[in-house]
């Protein structure tokens, strides 16, 4: 073996990290020639009928988003309607789906975000449960201004516990924006009976009895599997 | 010798109590001989999931391709703060079909009130769908 092969033999193990290194953020830079900022929701999950809904976004860079927008719908209605967001504070947009009324059972809404080079992306659309309140007086305030997209039947706004004014908006964003991928989230395997802390099992699917100093102890399933 | 014995005894099985007290429930997935196969594309399928659960009163907390997950709110609860039960479904692709596997996790307290969602969260699937 000659000198070349040896230094190629003893270098080899070492380039070949920084080699995979070099090569893969190049291919997944590929996938996603601009990096967008990343947003930080927490969706809102259920309310009462007869209450708007506050929704907010922070980003960690916000100078890069030119605007944003909330877009909303009864889960029968067909097409979306849509506020713009308002930034309040340095990171934090914020709008509110006007409040639904009874027997609407959920609301669809999903944030929009144009980035500074036109760039245009949105989340998954949140299903927000509504749950009937008879005994809450009506909302007070007056029509709500809002935005279309495309013309939308006056019937689709009913559901809403109060008037909303509808404009067609001269910039519709939606159809071409392209959504985000669903957040990571953990998804229990078959049988696994894992809990969330991660010390004992679940009660699916788990049972274990204990005996000790003539006291025993029996741990079983609720899930009846 | 049995006094302390004793004691040690009531006090690992009070830490054992308390340990179980706070393990999370979870939804277990079923076995695939007991899911339900729906003629449906996966899109429509999770449409007809998602509207299901919200007609019979669930939140969703967790959603992706191959699983959703919520919990029943009564009326006062918030998904923070409540009682009720969590079911997770989940979606399996075949190759001109779905088959969806339903799991209800019962909460350990209050487990009079709750029920099994199962069936019911199926056939109101069946409505939903096209």
């Amino acid at each position: 073996m000659n000198l070349h092969s040896r230094l190629f033999s003893l270098l080899f193990p070492i380039f070949l990290p920084v080699l995979f290194y070099q090569v893969l953020p190049a291919e997944a830079a590929q996938g996603d020639p601009a990096p967008q900022a990343s947003l930080d929701h927490n969706p809102v999950y259920s309310v009462t009928a007869g209450k708007s809904v506050p929704v907010s976004v922070t980003f960690a860079d916000p100078r890069e988003i030119a605007e944003m927008r909330l877009y909303f719908k009864t889960m029968a209605a067909d097409e979306y309607l849509f506020l713009p967001m308002t930034i309040s504070g340095k990171v934090t947009y914020t709008a509110s789906i006007p409040p639904a009324g009874n027997w609407t059972k959920g609301v669809d809404y999903l944030l929009l975000r144009k980035n500074t080079r036109g760039e245009v992306r949105k989340t998954k659309p949140f299903r927000l449960l509504i749950q009937n309140d008879f005994s809450a007086s009506p909302p007070s305030q007056g029509e709500i201004p809002v935005q279309t997209e495309h013309r939308v039947s006056q019937a689709e706004n009913l559901d809403f516990a109060v008037p909303l004014r509808v404009v067609m908006t001269t910039e519709p964003l939606l159809a071409e924006a392209v959504e985000d991928p669903y957040p990571p989230i953990t998804v229990p395997g078959p049988g696994s009976g894992r809990s969330s802390g991660g010390m004992l099992g679940g009660p699916g699917g788990v049972s274990f009895s204990i005996k000790a100093g003539g006291i025993g102890f029996t741990y079983r399933s609720f899930s009846g599997q | 010798m049995i006094g302390p014995l004793k004691t040690l005894s009531v006090l690992f099985l009070f830490s054992l109590v308390s340990l179980v007290g706070c393990a999370d429930r979870v939804p277990v997935q079923p076995a695939p001989s007991t899911g339900t196969v729906f003629q449906q594309p996966l899109s429509e399928v999770q449409n007809a999931t998602r509207n299901a659960l919200t007609h019979l009163g669930f939140a969703i907390t967790k959603e992706s391709e191959e699983y959703i997950e919520a919990v029943h709110l009564k009326p006062g609860e918030t998904v923070e703060d409540n009682d009720s039960e969590l079911v997770g479904i989940w979606f399996k692709p075949r190759e001109s079909s779905v088959l969806v596997l339903t799991h209800t996790a019962l909460r350990p307290s209050g487990i009079a009130k709750q029920r099994e969602w199962d069936q019911a969260i199926i056939s109101r699937i069946m409505q939903e769908l096209p």
